[in-house]
């Protein structure tokens, strides 16, 4: 039964990999992009190590699992945190969009 | 039935990766190129652990807790660089061509 279980993860896990590819291309402006892959591509991490746990319920297996997993949720949003940053120009300092204070400036 | 769900895996993942790379190839701007090669990378962490999965083994997972680390070190390193302005030339750079 668990068998069946961890494959319906592990293809989950795959269709959530295509939706964060299709997003990627779909999608429009680099907010949006970034929406979809960040949120999708750690979907797809969290469920293949599902489908590995329920495969193998060892307390080793679960243990690195949860450590994988943990470090993934905990580095992917910082990452495109940061990502973010970089491309809409907020500078480190005064936490305002470069643009909004350049308006400022000009008014 | 442990073949059909690992060879479907494949195929979607595959498909998200080649998705994946075609933003990065055809991406406008550098963060479009460094976010599509952050969902490869994520991609192909996910089909080693999928691979660990056909096999019943376990060892996979040492590898994609280190890849998620060393990934999220590049991906930071690269966004420092990034400079906005990028996106403002690409802007005149439409414009100019209309």
């Amino acid at each position: 039964m668990t068998e069946y279980l961890s494959a319906v993860f592990l293809v989950g896990a795959g269709f959530f990999a295509l939706v964060a590819g299709l997003g990627l291309v779909r999608f429009r402006d680099l907010p949006s992009r970034m929406h979809a892959a960040t949120k999708a591509s750690g979907a797809a991490f969290a469920l293949v190590l599902g489908a590995l746990i329920l495969r193998l319920p060892e307390w080793e297996i679960l243990g690195k699992s949860v450590l994988a997993l943990g470090f993934a949720f905990l580095t992917l949003p910082v990452a495109a945190h940061l990502l973010g940053r970089g491309a809409v120009g907020v500078d480190s300092e005064s936490d305002v969009p470069s643009e909004a204070t350049s308006d400022r400036g000009e008014q | 039935m442990l073949d059909i769900a690992y060879f479907l895996f494949c195929i979607l993942v595959a498909s998200g990766i080649a998705a994946a790379l075609f933003r990065l190839w055809k991406g406008p701007t550098v963060a479009d190129r460094l976010n599509a090669a952050d969902v490869v990378a994520i991609c192909c962490v996910g089909l080693a652990v999928g691979h660990g999965w056909r096999q019943g083994d376990g060892i996979w997972l040492d590898f994609a807790m280190v890849a998620g680390l060393v990934l999220f070190v590049g991906t930071t390193a690269v966004s420092l660089f990034i400079d906005p302005e990028d996106l403002s030339d690409l802007k005149d750079l439409t414009e100019t061509e209309k």
